[in-house]
């Protein structure tokens, strides 16, 4: 596509002023930015490096990247050239040039992002170490601020003590948005006092009313000596004026009197008779701050506010690192705030006198980040002072978004102008689409709710898309001029909030529309994570009943209600009937076992809990009883499944943050339960065709051929605080009279009718940056119940459209045309039955599910010949000494304290080695480690020296001592290592040393024992093609040989013991071989069952 | 002779052709090979057996073990120890900033990386000298120094100068039997390395290096074979595969290793940072019964066995807070653990907290031996948070802690081998726990007579903690192998799997170095400094990169997500987009289900034969337990037949409405009875109250005082009672009557108590309740009570005629909460009280006695149907959902509640 006139001169502006680009929405502004950085790199050789683009979002940045590379025709060096471009948002602009300017910040170059989840809880913690200090210290302000702060507590907060807290932090959290140190305000406002008593005697006068007189002189003179008592005088003042009206020539004077002077005064009353109140709240403020700042200090981590002031005041400061870009692209310039112009600012004063080119892109009728405390007043100023340095300013008004009906509406029902949210704006339709007969926007009302409004609008609009689906064509991108019928993944719904959003996908979901919701509040509603938290809980404290209790009626265990009274009756606390002597008499036998085998998983995982990640704790639980299979049949089942997912990397996401005990999981999941916090998730399978569903603000820089626009109706429920701040007023905050009334006092007052206005206008851009989503089809929904409480859109629908929503309607779709606009409009009465609905099939299941295998045996693959050996003599020690890896060293000091005697293989005396070490030091000497062996270690060894065979290896022609191998039974790979291995005329001879204590009748049945392993020896020798002529154990003490039948028949039998061993391994069957070898046992008593 | 060769040209299969032949020939003993890592030693080793041979193990040896057996005796510190020398070096350094943030381990982590980069490329501080420049530069000159200094003070090496001395040690031994040496498995080598190779080719007959092509950086490479790209490689199908997230990728694996049909050994999946993965891919293949290990190294500090003990030590330290101990005591590790009795003697603290010291939960203990017995044991610590002792003793005192706040309880019975491996990591980490308080003496700042805190001792165990790691030993072969990229150099399977090849994920982000930033870089190198630049680290990440995307055989599947774990969107990694191919979706699976579950059913009613235990627990009734049934039959049973509790609340939750109510009805019967002025009387109950529920007064009882006792002086200003009751009346408070209901024999009882009644000469009642509310609310109750919605009052009328004889003739509610309120309806009506017919209330109270007998009939019938009246109920006030089910399909809808919305 070609560049338009307007386009073009934004691209290809050459000069050293700034350029303003006022971009409509739909008119190519990615597209013009893209080409720009690519002309200057391109056509004027830019160096790369030398150009910083920032955008809003990450998603922004990622997206202008990945155009950059992809657009870029030609070489691969044209591609990397553009690669390197830095483009990024604000925030991790600020996050690099702290990092690699560290020293000159002075932060800690690999300090962590705090997450916004973590920043409130250590903001709330400062506000409740604020609160007791005060209390502590007994601040006699406290006491006031208590007794008279009017809290209003929230939906998500019941009670007024955490509304405070709540309040406080939420208005320090503002107060830090507006830099270092802003203005709180003075603790001592003044109210116009004088100018009412003036004019209330005027009034008086003019009335010859003697009681207002009275009222008045009382008035003055108070305000005079103490304005701190006025509140009541004020108060009676309004009662004795409220009977006047505004009419006749008194008209002006009354109106001044009860529509200013009184409200004022009544605020500024306010405001003095809780002076110190409002004193201590300010004190509280700046605390608060302090200790949240040393919070996060002491951590190392700094919030995205902290990064963005950090940095301006880096660029700003004397030793400012000297940047080198030449040009620098900021996009969406509407919705940046203060703490962020005063960055961008910085980044230009740290180029010195070789200031970049600044290309300012923006609309600021798409300014909606008013909660991100976003000024859009700094468009308006920026443009203007472009213009009068003579810098470009270039309007792209052409939309080739949407087709011209679609703007027409958005003309019709958001004229703009003066006083309005939204500048007067020429919206030009420039984009090419198919002829179409039908009109491209619609209105659809529902009115009287089924269980709820937008679950019975989702039906409704459920319908409607259905229908659409089978009839509208859109524009075919693949195919320049054509059309194709219109796909479910072309359609995208937009609510005013997330929870209207849920709501809609919910309704989707049952309607059978396939669709995708990417933030939900729906996670911590869900019923499986409810049941989840409570099977966390019970692992925690099984006393805890209520859980308890979920959990055995569960899936994980399935009772009965009667089993559940039955064992309650049975037992003090539902967490005795899980002990092993819990008395289960009248539960009926299946009820029983179900039980039983419930109880088996549950102390498992009880046992598990001090090892297993939650996570990992849930996993088994459930793979165990098999409680996916209750999902996977149930209506909702599929939506279930995939909240257990959420649920799983909701965890994990917390086990990374390093909250991992099981106890701190589940406190920290319960909060979640109660506070619903909302939750994005990637989808865990992808839907290829699907209606997405998401917030206005979400869809901001997206759009789609098909557009609903839902819950138009509904007026947003702003919680608005008891305190506020702002940069002009300072903090402000509604107090309670002695009369039990509520009143603001005056800060709170202005900053108050401040934010109605300007939140007002903000929805107006909010609507309008929603219809402009749309490029071919637009449908404004809208459902009542009962009356109709109209919010501001739909007045202005109603009347952009000039439709009269209370009036009867046939319920069918109707042509209606507003000017020139045609438009169809639909009111539905009463809830769709489910045959008008047309209700499609219930979706498929969104996938195959995977089945888990079949367990099969698993084994080592490769074992050290002594674990086969030690196997041969008993099964179980092997066990316990090398499958679990137990050494006597691991009990500590507890086995000793245990049997009240030292273990085999324990230190017995300092100085003297044990029986394991002395045989260890003996056959490291007669390996020829010949130093610092002690005597005894010597004269052992002179046993084997002086005996035949020392001799023979002596003056053999080869001898390997103490040499390790690896050799191969079957499949299976053994490790060994061979104390003495000589060759001589008469043969080659295996030797290994034993240091045991045996007397000599008993050398014949050690030998047995010893036997295994140096026939494995023999048989690796053999394989190897070294076969031995003969194997011997050596009993150094006694000094005694005796020989090992290494026959083909006995090696056979070696062999054979190597497949059982593996072959035990798989089965997980290592069972007691009692003896009375036992009492030399490490594990004898301690892990081992046996003598017990 | 150097070997250079794409990743599975057969580099490896050369040399181990040469092993063989040596082994064969009988000399064994003769050959060396070099490998980097452990598991590519015992990979060879089993390699070699497998062919049928008896290699003796020294003939393959990793790099350091090699080193190890030159050098025995030179020392190089631990990571632990050299950290926190570097945290010493740096608080003495004359930089400010450098100073500031001298306790920070991630500093730390980024200058040791820097030094031990410089002593790599064979700089130390005096060659870096010359060619350092600003102040930043030179600020870590002095601390390169001055930290190469201390550790030689010390008598310690770094690792590299160990590895030059292992050099010149082999230039002046020689190599003993050793003829020939391979070196098969590294990239690239430091100064050092590339000086123990020249030393090891001059000593050795034989000697043959192999790398892969391209990188090859062997300088004197003598003679060079180069292999050609094997033709089995070109057999192997690529495929790259897009998922939507992380966890749809490890569902994509696990798909095909299920569908796959072959043995679980033919599987590998690699990874470039196992973190991201390893606890998805735990998850997924346990559920799916998919046999797996993983060979990358866990951190010993994350284990829970480490984690418990410190946090033992901490609460010592902290002297005793409450909670910790608690968590510590209920521990499956602590001796206690496994005693139901712990779990009860938690929730006894918990009724009682905030608390803290060990006295406190002493004095709790009653009725809890065992765990008396281990508060017992920990007397000795009481006083250890003052305590100075020797790192020795408290390397004593510690271990000793551990013996016995720790149990070791190892599975008695081999059970599965989940457990076994649990076990075994148990073990590992108890191990590294060991070693770990062992090594913590040695710390630099421990040295000479110092005698540290046991803060100071924790903490220094804590960094030993985080920078050992540890590995869970496990010798299967039929698994699935999960792979850090690192160890996957010697692997090939038929089908490998590479996850997680996004764009900031693989090549893995460099941040710039602060003092030497990439240009500096540059021209340190033109000055001859071996240091890297960051365009040799992407060379070195695509490298790895080539090893991740060539494990396989038969069939390489290279995969991304879409959007990370939060949803964050992502792209391609680089590397996978220079492949030039279409990435493919995969197709959607969900994990299924071996077994089934039993599935729960919601009842309508109990078993008949259990009837007479329900009417041994309703034995009475009153009326709030009446408007509970009527919201919901199953939230009676929950709260009252069954009797749940749930946990202690928190002390901050516990001062909660229903106990205002009591204080605020209480303060009004003594006041009503004369017994002083409100405010006093207010403050003495609530004093009194604060006490039973053991709290301390704060800010929170604060508020709610004042704003009660505001309250409560406004009521006694304001002759409420006066204006709104029969004229002549004489008031009655605070009384105790039963309703008898329904037709059940006996009779059941309903318990009311009145908060105030007026019976004036003629007999005619008015009975009035207090209500801490706000007037909307009292208003919304009162005609709630005239539709007949609520029976409280009229239950109450009915209860007063029943049993004192009197004419029912009104009833009032009086609103505390914000100012007074009052809300009434009279025969007659007067001052607040709106006008009632006799009749009409006649009615009312007939229904509501007839609807108590029902509702108290259907409970003793067994009725528990969770039925709730209000859904909007369920979800802010019932604490029985999960129990009652109500919210799972098949049950009432869930309601449809927008909050933020209106
Ligand atoms: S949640 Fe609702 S249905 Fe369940 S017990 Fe409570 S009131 Fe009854």
């Amino acid at each position: 596509m070609r560049l338009t006139e307007p386009q073009r001169r934004a691209v290809q502006s050459w000069q050293r002023g700034d350029i303003c680009v006022i971009a409509g929405p739909g008119s190519g502004k990615t597209r013009v930015l893209v080409e720009r950085v690519r002309w200057l790199v391109l056509e004027r050789s830019v160096e790369p490096e030398r150009i910083l683009a920032i955008t809003f979002t990450e998603k922004a940045a990622l997206e202008m990247h990945a155009r950059l590379v992809s657009e870029a025709s030609g070489t691969e060096g044209v591609r990397d050239r553009l690669a390197a471009v830095h483009v990024s948002t604000i925030d991790a602009f600020c996050n690099r040039l702290l990092r690699e300017h560290a020293p000159l910040a002075g932060v800690d170059p690999g300090f962590e992002m705090l997450d916004p989840g973590d920043a409130r809880k250590l903001l709330e913690d400062a506000v409740g170490d604020t609160l007791d200090w005060a209390f502590r210290k007994s601040d006699p302000r406290l006491g006031k601020f208590l007794a008279a702060y009017a809290a209003s507590p929230s939906r998500q907060r019941a009670d007024e003590v955490g509304a405070i807290q709540d309040d406080l932090a939420a208005l320090v959290a503002q107060v830090r948005s507006h830099g270092r140190r802003p203005f709180l305000g003075s603790p001592r406002p003044t109210g116009p006092a004088r100018e009412l008593a003036t004019a209330l005697m005027e009034l008086a006068r003019a009335k010859d009313a003697p009681g207002l007189l009275a009222t008045v002189s009382e008035l003055s003179e108070t305000a005079r000596l103490d304005p701190s008592k006025l509140a009541p005088l004020v108060a009676r003042a309004q009662g004795e004026v409220s009977g006047y009206h505004k009419r006749g020539k008194l008209k002006p004077l009354v109106a001044r009197v009860k529509d200013d002077l009184l409200p004022a005064c009544l605020t500024a009353a306010a405001s003095s008779s809780n002076r110190a109140a409002r004193a201590w709240l300010l004190a509280a403020a700046r605390r608060t701050l302090r200790q949240f700042s040393a919070a996060k200090h002491a951590s190392g981590r700094m919030d995205f506010d902290d990064t963005l002031a950090m940095a301006a005041e880096l660029l700003c400061s004397e030793n400012a690192p000297q940047l080198a870009y030449e040009h620098v692209l900021i996009d969406e310039f509407q919705d940046t705030n203060p703490l962020q112009i005063g960055l961008i600012e910085g980044l230009l004063q740290a180029h010195g006198p070789q200031r970049p080119v600044r290309f300012v892109a923006g609309d600021i009728n798409q300014s909606i980040y008013g909660f991100r405390h976003a000024v859009r007043e700094v468009f308006q100023n920026y443009r203007e002072r472009v213009e009068q340095a003579g810098g470009e300013v270039v309007e792209l008004l052409d939309n080739f978004r949407s087709r011209p009906e679609i703007l027409a509406a958005v003309h019709r029902v958001l004229p703009g102008g003066q006083g309005r949210g939204i500048d007067r704006h020429r919206l030009q339709a420039a984009g090419r689409f198919p002829p179409k007969r039908e009109p491209c926007v619609e209105l659809l009302v529902a009115e009287k709710a089924g269980p709820g409004p937008a679950s019975h609008e989702g039906t409704a609009l459920a319908e409607r898309l259905r229908t659409l689906r089978g009839s509208l064509q859109v524009a075919d991108r693949t195919n320049p001029g054509g059309a194709r019928p219109m796909r479910w993944g072309d359609a995208a719904v937009l609510a005013r909030t997330h929870a209207t959003a849920s709501a809609i996908a919910q309704a989707f979901r049952r309607e059978g529309i396939p669709c995708v919701a990417s933030a939900s509040r729906g996670l911590f509603a869900a019923p499986v994570t409810a049941e989840l938290a409570a099977f966390l809980r019970a692992l925690r404290n099984p006393r805890d009943e209520i859980s308890l209790a979920a959990v055995l009626k569960s899936p994980f265990c399935a009772i009965s209600d009667s089993a559940l009274l039955q064992l309650r009756m049975a037992h003090q606390n539902l967490a005795d009937a899980l002990r092993p002597d819990a008395d289960w008499g009248g539960l009926d036998p299946a009820t029983a076992s179900r039980l039983e085998r419930f109880r088996a998983r549950f102390d498992l995982c009880r046992e598990d809990r001090g090892i297993v990640p939650a996570r990992q704790l849930l996993v088994r639980a459930m793979a165990d009883c098999g409680y996916r299979s209750l999902l996977e049949t149930t209506e909702d089942g599929d939506m279930a499944a995939a909240r257990v997912d959420q649920m799983l990397d909701w965890i994990g996401l917390q086990h990374a943050r390093g909250v991992l005990d099981l106890d701190a999981v589940s406190a920290t999941l319960d909060r979640a339960l109660q506070e619903q916090p909302p939750t994005e998730f990637a989808q865990a399978a992808s839907e290829p065709d699907s209606v997405q569903v998401l917030t206005m603000h979400a869809a901001k820089g997206l759009e789609f051929p098909v557009v609903a626009l839902v819950s138009l109706q509904r007026r947003v429920w702003r919680h608005r605080p008891g305190m506020l701040f702002s940069g002009t007023h300072g903090i402000g905050a509604r107090w309670t009279s002695s009369d039990g009334d509520r009143r603001p006092d005056a800060a709170y007052a202005r900053i108050d009718a401040d934010l109605r206005r300007r939140e007002d206008h903000e929805e107006e851009r909010l609507l309008y940056v929603a219809m402009t989503r749309a490029e071919e089809h637009l449908i404004l929904s809208a459902s009542f119940a009962g009356m109709p409480q109209m919010s501001g859109w739909m007045r202005g629908i109603a009347s952009g459209l000039g439709v009269k929503l209370r009036s009867q309607s046939s319920g069918e779709l109707e042509d209606r045309t507003a000017g020139d606009l045609r438009f169809l409009y639909r009111k539905t009465t009463g809830p769709l039955t489910r045959t008008a609905a047309g209700r499609g099939p219930v979706p498929a299941r969104r996938g195959d599910l995977l089945r888990p295998r079949e367990a099969t045996a698993q084994a080592d693959y490769a074992a050290a010949v002594t674990s086969v050996a030690l196997f041969a003599e008993c099964p179980r020690k092997y066990y316990l000494s090398r499958q679990l890896g137990l050494a006597s060293e691991d009990w500590g000091s507890q086995a000793g304290r245990a049997h009240g005697r030292p273990q085999p293989g324990a230190k017995t005396r300092r100085g003297t080695p044990s029986p394991s070490e002395l045989g260890t030091q003996v056959h490291e000497f007669l390996a020829g480690e010949t130093e610092g062996a002690t005597p005894a270690v010597r004269k052992l060894a002179r046993h084997f020296d002086r005996h035949e065979l020392g001799r023979r290896a002596a003056s053999a022609w080869s001898a390997e001592r103490e040499a390790a191998f690896v050799f191969s039974i079957g499949s299976h790979v053994l490790r060994g290592t061979i104390d003495l291995l000589f060759e001589d005329s008469h043969g080659r001879v295996l030797v290994d040393y034993k240091t045991d204590r045996r007397s000599r009748s008993h050398l014949d049945q050690a030998a047995l024992e010893h036997a295994t392993q140096l026939q494995l020896y023999a048989a690796g020798l053999d394989n190897a093609g070294r076969a031995a002529d003969r194997a011997v154990v050596f009993y150094l003490r006694p000094g005694v040989a005796v020989d090992i039948d290494i026959g083909t028949a006995a090696l056979a039998s070696a062999k054979e013991q190597v497949g059982r061993f593996f072959s035990a391994q798989s089965a997980q069957s290592f069972p007691l071989r009692e003896g009375p070898r036992c009492r030399h046992c490490p594990h004898f008593r301690n892990a081992c069952p046996a003598g017990s | 002779m150097l070997l250079i060769g794409p990743p599975g040209s057969g580099k490896t299969e050369r040399i181990l052709t040469g092993v063989d032949r040596a082994i064969r020939a009988g000399r064994g003993h003769e050959v060396l090979v070099l490998v980097p890592t452990a598991s590519m030693r015992a990979h060879l080793l089993s390699t070699l057996a497998r062919r049928g041979l008896m290699p003796p193990t020294s003939a393959v040896t990793t790099m350091s073990e090699f080193v190890g057996q030159q050098a025995p005796d030179m020392l190089d510190g631990t990571p632990a120890w050299e950290d926190r020398l570097l945290a010493q070096v740096l608080a003495r350094s004359a930089s400010r900033w450098l100073r500031k943030w001298a306790g920070s381990s991630r500093l730390r982590g980024r200058i040791a990386a820097l030094m031990r980069e410089l002593w790599a490329g064979g700089a130390d501080s005096y060659q870096l000298e010359p060619a350092v420049r600003g102040t930043q530069q030179t600020a870590f000159l002095r601390v390169f120094r001055e930290y190469e200094e201390t550790l030689s003070d010390e008598g310690r090496v770094h690792p590299n100068q160990r590895i030059a001395a292992a050099a010149s040690i082999v230039r002046e031994r020689g190599l003993d039997s050793v003829r020939t040496v391979y070196v098969d498995g590294f990239y690239q080598f430091t100064r050092q390395q590339e000086e123990l190779l020249y030393a090891l080719e001059e000593q050795a007959e034989e000697f043959a290096i192999a790398m892969p092509e391209g990188l090859a950086h062997y300088p004197r490479s003598a003679s060079q074979v180069v292999l050609p790209p094997s033709l089995a490689k070109e057999g192997v199908r690529r495929e790259i595969v897009a998922a939507p997230s992380p966890r749809g990728e490890v569902l994509e694996v696990a798909r095909r290793i299920l569908s796959s049909g072959r043995p679980m050994r033919d599987h590998a999946v690699v990874l470039r940072s196992p973190d991201r993965y390893a606890d998805l891919l735990r998850e997924v293949f346990e559920s799916l019964k998919i046999p797996h290990r993983f060979w990358h190294r866990e951190r010993a500090s994350s284990h829970g066995v480490t984690r418990h003990f410190v946090a033992w030590l901490r609460v010592i330290h902290r002297q005793f807070p409450a909670e910790e101990c608690l968590e510590a005591i209920t521990s499956p590790l602590s001796p206690v653990g496994a005693l139901a009795e712990a779990d009860a003697f938690d929730f006894a603290v918990r009724e009682c907290l905030p608390g803290s010291g060990l006295e406190f939960l002493e004095s709790n203990a009653d009725g809890f031996p065992s765990v008396a017995e281990l508060l017992a044991q920990l007397r000795p610590c009481r006083d250890w948070h003052r305590k100075r002792f020797g790192a020795k003793r408290w390397e004593r005192e510690c271990l000793d802690m551990l013996d016995r706040l720790q149990a070791l309880r190892p599975p008695v019975v081999p059970g599965s081998l989940r457990r076994t491996l649990d076990w075994r990591g148990t073990l590992a980490a108890r191990r590294a726990l060991r070693s770990a308080v062992g090594e913590a003496v040695s710390m630099p700042e421990f040295k000479g007579r110092k005698r540290p805190s046991l803060a100071a001792f924790v903490d220094a165990v804590e960094d030993v903690l985080r920078a050992t790691s540890v590995r869970t030993p496990d010798e299967r072969f039929d698994v699935v192998h999960i792979l850090p990229v690192g160890e996957a150099r010697q692997w090939s399977v038929p089908v490998a799997f590479a996850c997680g090849l996004a764009d900031g994920w693989f090549p893995r982000p460099r941040a710039q170095d602060v003092f030497f930033a990439d240009g500096e870089r540059q021209r340190l190198q033109a000055l001859g400094v071996g240091i890297r630049t960051s365009a040799q680290h992407a060379e070195e990440e695509r490298r790895r990169f080539e090893v991740a995307s060539s494990r396989a055989t038969e069939q390489q599947v290279l995969s991304y997500p879409r959007h990370d774990d939060s949803g964050r969107e992502l792209r391609m990694s680089p590397f996978l987009a220079a492949l030039g191919e279409q990435p493919r979706d995969c197709p959607p699976v969900a994990v299924g289900c071996g077994r089934s579950s039993g599935s729960p059913k919601r009842a309508r009613s109990l078993r008949p034969a259990l009837l007479d235990s329900v009417s041994a627990r309703n034995a009475s009734f009153n009326v709030s337990g009446i408007r509970d049934y009527r919201q919901c039959p199953y939230l009676y049973f929950s709260a009252n037949t069954l009797d749940l509790r749930g946990r202690p609340p928190e002390p901050a939750e516990r001062l909660d409405g229903r106990v205002v109510g009591k204080i605020v009805h209480s303060t009004i019967d003594r006041w009503n009875r004369g017994l002083g002025p409100i405010g006093g009387l207010l403050d003495k109950a609530f004093e009194s109250a604060l006490r039973e529920l053991h709290l301390e007064a704060d800010f929170r009882t604060e508020r709610i005082r004042l704003a009660v006792r505001k309250d409560l002086e406004r009521f006694a200003g304001r002759p409420v009672a006066a204006m709104a009751v029969p004229s002549n009346s004489v008031a009655r408070f605070e009384e105790q009557v039963e309703l008898r209901v329904g037709d059940a024999q006996p009779q059941p009882r309903v318990q009311c108590r009145i908060d105030r009644y007026d019976v004036n000469p003629g007999r005619d009642c008015v009975v009035t309740d207090y209500k801490y509310a706000r007037s909307g609310s009292v208003k919304r109750l009162l005609s709630q009570n005239l539709a007949g919605e609520e029976l409280q009052l009229a239950l109450y009328l009915a209860a007063l005629e029943q049993s004192r004889g009197v004419e029912p003739a009104g009833m009032l509610l009086v609103g505390l909460r914000d100012g007074t309120s009052v809300a009434g309806a009279s025969v007659g009506g007067s001052g607040d009280l709106k006008p009632l017919r006799r009749q009409d209330l006649r009615r009312l109270l007939v229904d509501a006695t007839q609807g108590a007998g029902e509702t108290v009939g259907d409970v003793l019938r067994g009725r528990i149907e969770a039925l709730p009246r209000d859904v909007g109920f369920c979800d802010r006030w019932c604490r029985f959902k999960p129990v009652c089910r109500v919210a799972w399909k098949g049950g009432t809808a869930p309601p449809d509640d927008e909050p933020g919305v209106r």
